[in-house]
């Protein structure tokens, strides 16, 4: 659409590879739109969403997915929708038009970055900097949370039992989260890591 | 020998062969004082320097008496060096728990010239003038002495070691971990909890502060399940290291307890290796949270309190078998136990079995149960009953004891070896943290835990369960209790079979008749004496002993002294133990250094960094950053051939004020506000109206706190009928938040408000100036039509840039210059700044940054964080006329107090120097111009100040009394700080543009 | 401390933020006493040894406001709720009627 302007991505790298254990992928383009339902409209949303989309809002943390659509529990309420850029042109207008009434919706497309954090030792990376539980008895696929890492706030989902986690945080910290993600994951370069 | 002899010393002739559980087929060096010795893998400090025959390790804090090893952990109150060199220098480590490597380098500290002569061991010559309270006593006056003379003096003279003058190299690193059951102690009954735990399927976690888990398992010569309890001990950490769902971490101290189950642990990943591995932290801080604890930290040894009870050879008992069992190594060949309990008995055969002679068994009780009298009669050793050792002789090291027996005979006992003991403390101090007072138990001479954090159970020695069996059982069967009370299937706990043993006890808390100095605090040099003086002088008060005469303050926390101490002080008042009681017991249980607390946020990393979106294309520019909250934004952009800071600021404040300045404002907090009641909403937290706003339009509004203070300032745009954006100021972009989610959830909860921050989606820059809609012109599309009729101040819109992408523009201005804001979404920013600066070629702009900012804001008169710090109110600022009267406001009732109307209060004015020349800074006194410099006629102070290009001259803001009332008056501007007192005069805040036409083009 | 949000479920205390007794009532600002009244709600507190029905905005997490009932000498917290259900009783009330 607006090929004059070239857009700069959030992360300073693509990816961050620590042999076998973690992987570091930053997710750019993906469509994030936040949608609160508006007082006592919640039901409405609700069973508007399920209309259109055959998805139920989460009501507690979690996530739900459906044809490149997923939603994130992000507060009382409040969700995070999100989509491939490739796969829907804009996510914001389409929800807007679609439940603008029921909800206010807001674009946050560039307001978080994303990353996906996978492999055997991604709960290991985590812990240094998250303080929620994510052991597999308490967190698994489909769970989600909204908390801090590094002492920035975020939300934290599971996507599959590699496992792999991803996190929106706010993109303007994302240079400092992905230096602090460089240092915290170095350790798993060596294979006798002592953690 | 000098120190400078570094020849290496006879080998390791207190090695016992055969002995011992390290592994002796591996030989390292190190150097103490700069001599080489040998040792082994598995060896700590203390028991490579005890194999080679070195005793005396140290000197005294205050008397800089000679000290050597007293225990073989984490207690120890003698053996501190400095360890290592240059910037990973590190003062007070204890040679009883640094692992030995090869290289290590360690130096005694406390003594000078030398350890073996030590100028001011002349001071326990003085002893008398250096007793308890005697910094209260001494120093006292006069008192600029104190700072002059006295605390030099005393700097140098105590002290323990030093710390590297430099930075440390290492790394850091914090990790939380939360589990079912946390096993604190890997002794039997840790050992035990944690086998029972992990067998119910728990998630475990098992600390130890050793290198491998065992506890006394190793250091005596015991049996469990048929098995040596070392090689026990090997078999169950091997299990637990191989279960799942269980985390083994030695080397690992739990320090802290904390509310909510959360415990604090050190991990010393790398302090036990010269260098920490690539990519491997030197220390990792562990924050625990625990559903379950087993408390199973083990005891610690009591000294026995006699005359000279601190030479280098005085040694508790259990130490000495450490030594001997675990390291292979006898601290001495000739060697004398004094004890009051069964368990020291032991000692006995440990030391024969090492080739040592032990030359008397001195036992202050008259009567041992015939089990115990066996054991003696079979050692074959002079056993005197009801005896007391009353003193040493030696000088660096002991040569004797001097023997008192029953009968009151004295006897000299040549011997270079005293293992004493007074029984054993529960280590409660973690089951106290959170202020639970221990119960004395009679039984065991000792305090145990009585009220326990939430979720704890304590097993074995922790407990006052001294018995190795005892310990087991409770291990085993507290174990499974956690694990089914955090949720795991109830399983039946196993039990052990070992050897009985005999624990009797009848306390002994200080030698009747002694000769010399008799200690209780080792490391503070506190002795019996002190404790008598600080009861006579009326300090008996446990809380007042301690601080009177510093007992228990030092690095080891009284670990080796508290109770001996108290229970004197008992005695002395004719009091019980548990009458007297306890100190308190405070995280951290053994020392934590600032570093691993600080984890890997230092430095650069110190607080996380926002960056705004033109920042890549800032720092390309050579411009320089100041921190703005998290943010970095450009103070300002210097270019080639400007001499200072000052020349760039002037150059882009006046190309900004001629032609365009270019400036990003995404740091400024931007919430979503949506909704039916969003009017309703913004009209309750702001001070002024808002219903009559359009859309398409944006307003300045303020917003106060509850009591009346300014909270906030910023414009709110109207984009929809129900959807507005607000805008804070950068640092108050999260209070604000706060501040209305606050509002929204707990003042007015059925209100239909929707908030929303957006402060990172949008990249937004302020392009200020006359040339401004020019710039502007080249990268709005052109169907949108920007002339003042269709775009005029304040005006808020949605528009299209650089062919087709979608942004929004407002026209607001804090220079008082025509300007513009522009925000697209934030991965565009970077794109459109460079955009934005290749198109303002043309019009010779220029980027402009904070310092600039600032400049033309004061120039106009606008507020900043100065002026809005908390204790001003909208009056105060000059915007008492925006606050509305036909609504209520939050701050409108506190805000309108008499107080705060009072006209005496400090008003915002502006200032000028009457001479051009003389500079006025921010912080400085505003006093009547003949008044005398003193507080009382203080009448406000300089909030901001700036040197204007356009005026020629300072300009600043202030807070006076009764200000806009005194425009045109001279005041006395003082600021003693800076050594400045001018003159200036009272002008209207507003020294540019004041009418805003420039504003409005 | 731990705190555990209604929504979130339990978290330690560094996201949160302490704001103080929950069942203070903002004042009727048309009350002929309003000025006192305002000074007793912004000012004037019993600070409790024991028993504290109090705010704590939940800012690292969902941002909701919660009433958490805390024992202020153990730390114990009993239980916790949204604020929007059950944090201003009385204040919430007063300024449904007012609006």
């Amino acid at each position: 659409m607006v090929d004059q302007l070239i857009t700069l991505p959030a992360f300073p790298a693509p990816s961050i590879e620590r042999a076998d254990q973690v992987r570091i992928v930053a997710r750019e383009n993906v469509q994030i739109v936040g949608i609160t339902a508006r007082e006592r409209e919640t039901e409405s949303l609700v069973l508007a969403f399920r209309a259109v989309y055959g998805l139920d809002l989460p009501m507690k943390p979690a996530r739900v997915e459906k044809d490149g659509l997923a939603v994130v529990w992000a507060g009382w309420h409040q969700w995070l929708l999100m989509s491939d850029v490739a796969a829907v042109p804009d996510l914001e207008q389409i929800m807007r038009a679609d439940f603008g009434g029921y909800a206010a919706v807001v674009d946050h497309s560039d307001a978080r970055a994303i990353v996906a954090v996978s492999g055997r030792r991604a709960r290991d990376l985590l812990a240094k900097g998250v303080s929620i539980d994510l052991h597999p008895r308490v967190f698994t696929t489909g769970d989600a949370a909204a908390t801090a890492i590094s002492h920035v706030g975020m939300h934290i989902w599971q996507t599959d039992e590699k496992p792999t986690f991803e996190l929106a945080v706010p993109r303007t910290y994302a240079d400092s989260l992905w230096r602090w993600m460089e240092r915290a994951s170095a350790e798993y370069q060596n294979s006798d890591s002592l953690l | 020998m000098s120190e400078r002899d570094a020849s290496k010393e006879a080998s390791q002739s207190f090695r016992v062969p055969g002995m011992g559980s390290i592994d002796t087929t591996r030989t390292i060096t190190f150097t103490f004082d700069g001599r080489i010795y040998e040792g082994h893998p598995g060896d700590t400090l203390a028991s490579a320097l005890l194999a080679n025959g070195v005793r005396l390790v140290g000197r005294s804090f205050k008397y800089h008496r000679p000290r050597g090893i007293l225990s073989a952990g984490s207690e120890e109150p003698n053996a501190l060096v400095e360890l290592r060199t240059g910037n990973r220098r590190e003062p007070n480590t204890k040679a009883t728990t640094v692992e030995l490597y090869d290289g290590l380098e360690a130096s005694s500290q406390n003594r000078w010239p030398s350890l073996a002569f030590d100028v001011l061991s002349i001071n326990q010559l003085a002893g008398s003038v250096l007793s308890a309270g005697f910094y209260y006593k001494t120093f006292m006056w006069p008192a600029a002495f104190w700072e002059k003379l006295y605390e030099p003096v005393i700097r140098r003279a105590a002290g323990l070691g030093r710390a590297a003058s430099e930075a440390d190299p290492d790394s850091y690193d914090k990790v939380t971990a939360h589990c079912d059951v946390l096993v604190i102690g890997g002794g039997p009954a840790g050992l035990a909890a944690a086998l029972s735990a992990a067998s119910a399927g728990a998630r475990v976690i098992i600390a130890d502060e050793n290198p491998e888990l065992g506890g006394r398992c190793l250091a005596e010569k015991r049996t469990i399940d048929e098995m040596p309890s070392a090689v026990w001990a090997k078999h169950a950490q091997e299990k637990l290291r191989s279960t799942n769902e269980v985390r083994v971490l030695t080397r690992t101290t739990v320090f802290g307890v904390y509310d909510g189950r959360t415990y604090g642990a050190l991990e010393r990943v790398s302090d036990h290796l010269p260098v920490p591995p690539q990519h491997q932290p030197r220390q990792r801080l562990w924050r625990i949270i625990a559903k379950r604890v087993v408390l199973a930290s083990g005891a610690t040894e009591r000294p026995m309190v006699f005359g000279e009870n601190d030479r280098p050879g005085v040694m508790l008992a259990g130490a000495v078998r450490t030594y001997i069992n675990r390291f292979g190594v006898v601290p001495g060949r000739h060697a004398a136990v004094f004890a009051n309990n069964d368990d020291a008995i032991t000692t006995i055969a440990d030391i024969q079995r090492a080739g040592a002679e032990v030359v008397a068994y001195v036992d202050s009780r008259k009567e041992l149960s015939p089990a115990v009298l066996a054991v003696l009669s079979e050692a074959g050793v002079d056993a005197i009953l009801g005896g007391h050792v009353e003193s040493t002789t030696g000088t660096r090291h002991i040569t004797g004891a001097t023997v008192r027996t029953a009968d009151g005979e004295i006897r000299n006992l040549p011997c270079d070896l005293i293992a004493m003991s007074g029984g054993w403390n529960p280590n409660l101090q973690l089951a106290t943290h959170l202020n639970a007072r221990p119960h004395w138990n009679e039984t065991i001479a000792a305090f145990v835990p009585s009220a326990l954090p939430p979720g704890m159970a304590v097993a074995g020695a922790a407990n006052g369960l001294l018995t190795l069996a005892e310990a087991l059982a409770s291990g085993a069967q507290l174990g499974i209790e956690a694990a089914h009370e955090a949720g795991r299937p109830a399983v039946e706990a196993r039990s052990y079979s070992t050897t009985p043993e005999a624990s009797s006890i009848a306390p002994l808390w200080r030698v009747p008749e002694t000769k010399g100095k008799a200690f209780v605090d080792f490391q503070h040099d506190v002795t019996t004496d002190d404790v008598v003086l600080a009861h006579r002088e009326g300090f008996a008060a446990v809380e007042h002993l301690k601080r009177y005469t510093t007992l228990g303050m030092g690095t080891d926390q009284g670990k080796t002294s508290n109770v001996n101490a108290l229970a004197i002080m008992a005695a002395l008042t004719e009091s019980t133990i548990p009458a007297v009681g306890t100190t308190t017991a405070r995280p951290p249980y053994t020392p934590v250094a600032i570093g691993a607390l600080g984890g890997a946020h230092r430095g650069r990393d110190f607080k996380p960094e926002r960056l705004p979106p033109s920042y890549k294309w800032a720092r390309e520019q050579g411009a320089v950053f100041t921190q703005a909250g998290l943010w970095l934004r450009p103070q300002y952009f210097p270019r080639p051939g400007e001499r200072d800071w000052q020349e760039t600021v002037f150059r882009e404040v006046d190309t900004t004020r001629n032609a365009v300045g270019i400036c990003d404002v995404s740091t400024l907090g931007k919430i979503d506000v949506q909704g039916r009641d969003a009017i309703k909403f913004l009209e309750s937290i702001y001070i002024n109206n808002w219903g009559s706003l359009a859309v398409g339009r944006a307003r300045y509004g303020v917003m106060l706190r509850e009591d009346g203070m300014v909270l906030d300032d910023g414009t709110t745009a109207r984009l929809g009928e129900h959807h507005f954006l607000m805008t804070t100021t950068t640092g108050n972009a999260a209070k604000v938040l706060q501040h209305l989610e606050f509002c929204r959830q707990c003042l007015w909860p059925d209100l239909d408000v929707q908030l929303a921050p957006v402060t990172d989606q949008w990249a937004q820059f302020s392009m200020a100036g006359p040339k401004s809609r020019d710039l502007l012109r080249k990268i709005v599309d052109s169907e949108f039509d920007i002339s003042d009729a269709a775009f005029p101040y304040m005006a808020a819109g949605e528009v299209a840039i650089c062919g087709g992408l979608k942004a929004r523009l407002f026209r607001l201005s804090f220079s008082g210059e025509r300007a513009y804001e522009i925000a697209v979404p934030s991965r565009y920013g970077d794109a459109l700044i460079r955009r934005l600066m290749t198109a303002t070629e043309e019009f010779d702009g220029t980027a402009y940054g904070t310092e600039a900012m600032g400049v033309m804001r004061i120039e106009k008169g606008h507020l900043g964080a100065a002026e809005m710090n908390g204790t001003t109110t909208a009056y105060d600022l000059g915007l008492g006329r925006m606050m509305s009267d036909r609504k209520d406001f939050i701050g409108r009732t506190l805000g309108s107090r008499s107080g705060l109307m009072d006209p005496d209060r400090p008003r915002l004015v502006g200032l000028r120097p009457i001479n051009p020349k003389h500079k006025i800074s921010a912080g400085a006194h505003l006093l009547p111009q003949k008044a005398h410099r003193t507080a009382a006629n203080d009448e406000g102070h300089v909030t901001s100040a700036a040197f204007s290009p356009i005026l020629g001259h300072t300009i600043a803001l202030g807070l006076l009394k009764r200000g806009p009332e005194r425009v045109g008056e001279i005041v006395g501007v003082c600021d003693p700080v800076r050594g400045r007192d001018i003159l200036a005069k009272v002008v209207s805040p507003e020294f540019f543009d004041p009418s805003g036409e420039k504003l409005r083009g | 401390m731990r705190i555990n949000c209604p929504c979130c479920g339990e978290r330690s205390l560094d996201e949160f933020v302490y704001y103080g007794d929950a069942d203070l009532r903002r004042p009727d600002p048309q009350d002929e006493e309003a000025g006192a009244k305002f000074i007793a709600y912004v000012y004037e507190r019993t600070n409790p040894s024991g028993f504290h029905r109090e705010l704590w905005y939940h800012g690292l997490g969902c941002r909701t406001w919660i009433v958490a009932e805390r024992d202020t000498r153990t730390h114990e917290i009993y239980a916790t709720c949204r604020a929007v259900d059950g944090g201003a009783p009385e204040g919430a009330a007063a300024d449904r009627e007012r609006s």
